[in-house]
This record gives structure tokens, C-alpha cells and sequence, in this order.
């Protein structure tokens, strides 16, 4: 097995991406969201996936999965406060609709100001995306994206933080349809 | 003073039971080739908790729990 590298940690120092990723996020834990926000917030610049890393320093990536309303509104209003544009990974046949009922009208506001990824459609993980539900995963969420955006989303992220595996149908169906980075729990990356 | 691993430890849990958040940190593109891109993430968690120590399966963390630690060693690299 490979072990941690000098290099990891090299690369690590240099430029790392740190990222804040949030899901339910309740009542009682708003203000220590406004800590980390803040916190982050002034590290360094917002992470875009298609600008190359600065020569040194972190660059921040906020996220918020799952399309939770209370979340989701929460987190669009203290970012865009504290001048984050966030990225926003929403489910559209969300196992609990009482906390998930955001309205296509509703991502589009919050997509005026933020970013919206792809994140399946009932929160399948790329192994349990096959032939038979690729279409309902896959390919009608990032179209339901682009119809509420304007555009094709460029980066996707699966549940449980798995990186690219060309090997799996999900894979390769979403960078078909124009999926271009990939979050993982190890990385963001350009999908070969 | 708490030690080090009760720190780690006090972060990990408490991300997973109260769903706030901890800052990760993570390789970009332009990164990932500086390291081994190939690197097991387990793995690397794995060799990383212990030079300090921390033992993950003793913290009953689920595996996706276990890159968590990945992250809260890496958060001491941010300014």
C-alpha cells in the first residue's frame, strides 16, 4: 500500500484547498457555522476549478450538500454576506423532503449569487449508479441544473467523497454530460 | 491542556454527532501530481493518525469519517 508522501505534504503546504462542507446544519449550530465561515473566509481566495493555484497559499471551498432548505438558505445568505461565492450541491428526490423542499424558483436565486453541482438524483453513490438508473441519476440532474442555471454544471461530487474511476457508468455518464471536476474527500479534480 | 489527540478526537466527534463543519483540506489539480496520486486514502489516514498516535477504529469512525482525520491534521497548515 502507499503511504504519505513527502510530496503529499509539500503540495499540501504550498496550495492547499481548504474546504468547508456542510449538510444539515441545525438551529443550534448557526453560530458555529458563522465561526468557521468566518474563519475560512479570509484565508484566501475563493477556489474556482478552472483558475491554476496561486503560487502559495490556500484558496476556499464552501459547499453545501444534500439541498437541506434550512441549510441551503442559511448557507446562501452568510456567504453571500461575508463575500463567498459557495458552491451548492443539491438532491432532487431527496430521502427527507420535509428537510430538502427547495423549489426549482429558489435555486435559481440562489444560483444568481452561488454555484450549483451535480449531486445525483436520491443521493446514489457512483457504484449504485447502473443502466437502469443513470438517466434518473445522472443525466436528468445535471439537465435540471442547466434548465434552472442557464448552464451546464462543471463539477459534480458523489456521495461518500469518492474520486474519478473511469471503470464506473456514473463516471463516465456524467463527464459526458459536461462534468468536468470531480470533489472528493481527497481532492478536487479535473476529470481525465 | 487538552493533549493533541483529545483535540483531534474532541473535532472528529464532534463534526460527526453535531453537523458543523471543520475545514478539510484538500489536493487541486495542480497539487494532486506533487504527491501520490495513487496513494490508498485509508491508508494514508491511516499511517498519518498514527504518528500521532490516534487509533481510528478505536474512535469508531465510519471510513469516510476516518479522511476527517486526514483533515483535522491537515487544518494546522492553513494560516
Amino acid at each position: 500500500m502507499n503511504k504519505w508522501t513527502p510530496g503529499h505534504s509539500a503540495a499540501l503546504m504550498r496550495s492547499p484547498i481548504v474546504a468547508l462542507n456542510f449538510h444539515e446544519i441545525a438551529a443550534e449550530h448557526r453560530d458555529s457555522v458563522r465561526r468557521s465561515l468566518r474563519h475560512v473566509a479570509g484565508m484566501g481566495p475563493r477556489f474556482d476549478p478552472d483558475e491554476p493555484a496561486p503560487a502559495d497559499g490556500p484558496r476556499v471551498f464552501v459547499a453545501f450538500y444534500d439541498g437541506m432548505r434550512d441549510a441551503a438558505f442559511f448557507g446562501a445568505e452568510e456567504c453571500e454576506r461575508l463575500g463567498i461565492k459557495a458552491y451548492f450541491f443539491p438532491l432532487f428526490q431527496h430521502y427527507d423532503p420535509h428537510l430538502a423542499n427547495v423549489t426549482d424558483d429558489e435555486w435559481r436565486q440562489i444560483a444568481a449569487v452561488h454555484e450549483i453541482g451535480f449531486h445525483t438524483a436520491t443521493h446514489a453513490t457512483v457504484a449504485e449508479v447502473t443502466p437502469l438508473t443513470v438517466e434518473r441519476e445522472v443525466v436528468e440532474p445535471i439537465a435540471r441544473i442547466e434548465a434552472i442555471t442557464g448552464v451546464r454544471p462543471r463539477i459534480g461530487a458523489w456521495k461518500g467523497g469518492t474520486r474519478f474511476d473511469a471503470d464506473q457508468l456514473g463516471n463516465r455518464t456524467a463527464r459526458e454530460h459536461g462534468i468536468r471536476h470531480l470533489v472528493s474527500n481527497w481532492s478536487i479534480e479535473r476529470i481525465p | 491542556m487538552p493533549s493533541e489527540q483529545s483535540h483531534l478526537k474532541r473535532m472528529i466527534l464532534s463534526q460527526s454527532v453535531e453537523g458543523t463543519a471543520i475545514p478539510m483540506v484538500l489536493f487541486s489539480d495542480d497539487t494532486l501530481a506533487q504527491g501520490d496520486a495513487s496513494a490508498d486514502q485509508p491508508e494514508v489516514v491511516a499511517s498519518a493518525a498514527a504518528g500521532l498516535g490516534v487509533d481510528p477504529d478505536a474512535l469508531e469512525l465510519f471510513s469516510y469519517d476516518a479522511y476527517r482525520l486526514q483533515s483535522a491534521l491537515g487544518e494546522g497548515l492553513a494560516p
